[in-house]
């Protein structure tokens, strides 16, 4: 099938009406939970799975890649008006946007804002279906071998870039992949650290991890200091950025979307860190760079195109390997598992309707985002005056019901607020979240491909060094921790350690 | 962070001996066919090392302030009400019925944690139980439980 004839494919996938509204209401909700500090597209997501079950699987999928893409635009818009980044992926807008809102040009601010998003989201979508089709043939040819090696690769980077000492990171690795691999062994059907407990029969639920670590953590963490929220009063006017602002935004724009596009694909790259690498290269590159921080708009430009681009092309090796690059991802892939269908290169082939479904319906969500942003700014600085006092229960029920409706288990509560007590302690201590939920979804995958390999090579693990992909993968992932005992190499790696999207 | 670190070093390193430990138990297998502990085992055994590092790198920092300085100037009671709250509200669901419990538990947080006035925390509570029950319940069709609020009434009124 021709690439055209996959997108005319995948354009009466996302057209039908149903898959249409599935995917409005995940860049709305998307969108809505970017505005929102507080709460991200992981707990939405994680929230809204069960709304799923009974919807077919293309449209489900549509809409939970919809919040995530949709966050993305709305991260900005908090970013820019309130000083908080409404998601991680957003803090450098808070430099030069908010900036930019003081001077009195809020409205310049949030136009390039979304249009960027818009042109590097698009673009983003395009270079998926260029090289998707292509990485998944290649990878029909991997092995156990080679998938186990790329999942240490990913695990390696997403612990080399995550914020904090590498050895809490490495720390949270390990545990993550002990959680993922409780229940019942898929060899030989032994069960395993579940005391006793049938709730843990099929191993702990993702999304209980999730929300606790990601929603609960982060209200208790918020909850104990008093949040105050400084709101641009001002009437925003002027959403289209001048001919001079889109002359200094076209360079960044560009860069940004090539950045963005590439490290998103990267395992364990992603928004956060393109945002940041694409910020701190536009400041290099400029003329007058003094002026970022007090307002320039290519500090918006970039890392926006930047941010959008990567959560674009992260879906390229969670569709066509079935590894997710990060977090939000992670959960996605669960989506996937629960509707019966396995990301991978055969996705494409065995269901080549959710495939591009979902690739086009990403073309036709960029478009809707681009719609919901600019005429609808004046509702989301509405929803930015909501006080966090009545905000904080209201996303504590959203947590509560999404938890239990996944399953109809009051157990899984009790995990969430165990996991919400631990990821606090975890943030007050220094240990990152992200490394435990990456490596909880890899666990059972990981050993399941080890276990494989070793019974394929008759138990040598010479199988891992034959494959030039695998030995590749499995070197740079040594070099990277290698990084923990080298002084000079540490001190590189904090500069540019930061919390992953 | 001295002793923060040293505390988190130790409850790892205690977790990471159970796993070795009970991946063991379980058998390793061979190398030609590994058994159902074999992955814990190692993951287990890499995680006591990396413990064991953090253990003395914590040890070799200066002393540092005392760990409760991590909570200096926080409101810290509020993390262990709102999880005591939380653990209770789970233990209410079966009996009281989503409606109920929810309508109890976001009273007490509206009127507990940043106080609102009763008769604002009682409406917000109310309001936000009922929208949130209709969308997920009754548009939605999530699966929301029914408590056992109304067997125990019925016997009294029929």
């Amino acid at each position: 099938m021709d690439l055209l004839s996959s997108m005319a494919l995948g354009l009466s996938v996302a057209l039908q009406p149903i898959n249409l509204l599935y995917c409005f209401a995940g860049v709305f909700i998307g969108t809505l939970v970017g505005v929102l500090p507080g709460i991200g597209p992981v707990a939405a997501m994680s929230l809204l799975l069960p709304v799923t079950f009974s919807a077919p699987p293309e449209a489900g999928i549509i809409m939970l890649a919809g919040i995530y893409y949709g966050s993305m635009y709305g991260g900005s818009t908090t970013a820019i008006l309130v000083n908080i980044p409404g998601e991680a992926a957003s803090v450098v807008t808070c430099l030069d946007g908010h900036q930019m809102a003081r001077q009195g040009r809020a409205g310049p601010a949030l136009g390039i804002a979304a249009m960027g998003s818009f042109i590097a989201g698009t673009l983003a979508v395009v270079g998926l279906m260029l090289v998707a089709p292509t990485l998944a043939r290649w990878a029909v040819k991997f092995g156990p071998a080679e998938y186990f090696s790329l999942m240490v690769l990913g695990l390696s980077v997403l612990t080399y870039l995550s914020h904090g000492p590498l050895l809490k990171a490495l720390i949270m690795a390990c545990f993550g992949l002990v959680l993922g691999l409780i229940g019942i062994d898929s060899i030989n059907a032994m069960p395993r650290l579940t005391f006793d407990r049938m709730e843990l029969v099929d191993g702990v639920g993702l999304v209980p991890i999730v929300m606790g670590l990601f929603g609960i953590a982060e209200i208790l963490s918020n909850i104990e200091r008093s949040i105050s929220r400084e709101i641009f009063a001002q009437r925003i006017t002027g959403l289209m950025p001048t001919r001079r602002d889109w002359k200094e935004s076209a360079g960044p724009l560009a860069r940004g979307s090539l950045l963005g596009f590439v490290l998103g694909v990267l395992p364990g790259g992603g928004a956060v860190i393109s945002s940041f690498i694409s910020y701190a290269l536009e400041k290099r590159l400029s003329k007058t760079p003094e002026t970022f921080g007090k307002g320039a708009i290519a500090g918006v430009a970039g890392p926006e195109a930047a941010n959008n681009a990567a959560a674009g092309s992260g879906f390229i090796p969670l569709l066509t390997l079935g590894i997710p690059p990060n977090v939000v991802l992670a959960l996605l892939l669960g989506a996937f598992i629960v509707h019966g269908l396995q990301p991978g290169p055969l996705l494409m082939l065995q269901n080549p309707n959710i495939f591009w479904g979902i690739v086009a319906s990403m073309y036709i969500g960029n478009v809707m985002l681009l719609i919901l942003n600019l005429p609808l700014i004046g509702m989301w600085v509405q929803v930015l005056k909501v006080p966090y006092k009545i905000l904080f229960p209201v996303i504590v029920l959203f947590c509560l019901i999404g938890v239990y409706s996944l399953s109809n288990s009051i157990f899984d509560i009790y995990v969430m607020i165990l996991f919400g007590v631990l990821g606090y302690l975890m943030r007050k201590l220094g240990y990152e979240p992200a490394p435990l939920v990456l490596a909880f979804v890899l666990g059972p995958m990981m050993e399941n491909n080890l276990r494989k390999a070793l019974i394929i090579s008759d138990g040598s693990f010479w199988i891992f060094i034959d494959s030039k992909l695998s030995l590749a993968c499995l070197a740079l992932a040594a070099l990277l921790l290698a990084t923990a005992i080298i002084p000079l190499l540490r001190i590189r790696r904090t500069k540019i350690a930061m919390e992953p999207g | 962070m001295r002793i923060g670190d040293l505390v988190a070093a130790l409850v790892w390193l205690t977790v990471a001996s159970y796993v070795t430990l009970d991946g063991w138990k379980m058998g390793l297998g061979s190398l030609n066919d590994p058994g159902s502990g074999f992955m814990f085992f190692w993951v287990g055994a890499i995680m006591m090392g990396l413990s064991l590092a953090a253990l003395g790198a914590a040890l070799r920092e200066p002393a540092g302030e005392a760990l409760a300085t991590l909570w200096a100037g926080t409101r810290w009671w509020l993390v262990p009400y709102v999880t005591v709250l939380l653990a209770l509200y789970a233990w209410l669901l079966p009996t009281l019925g989503f409606l109920a419990a929810t309508m109890l538990l976001l009273c007490i947080l509206f009127k507990t944690v940043d106080p609102m006035g009763w008769l604002a925390s009682l409406f917000a509570a109310v309001a936000t139980s009922l929208v949130s029950y209709v969308v997920f319940h009754r548009w939605l069709g999530t699966q929301l439980p029914a408590g056992q609020i109304k067997d125990w009434i019925a016997p009294w009124i029929f």
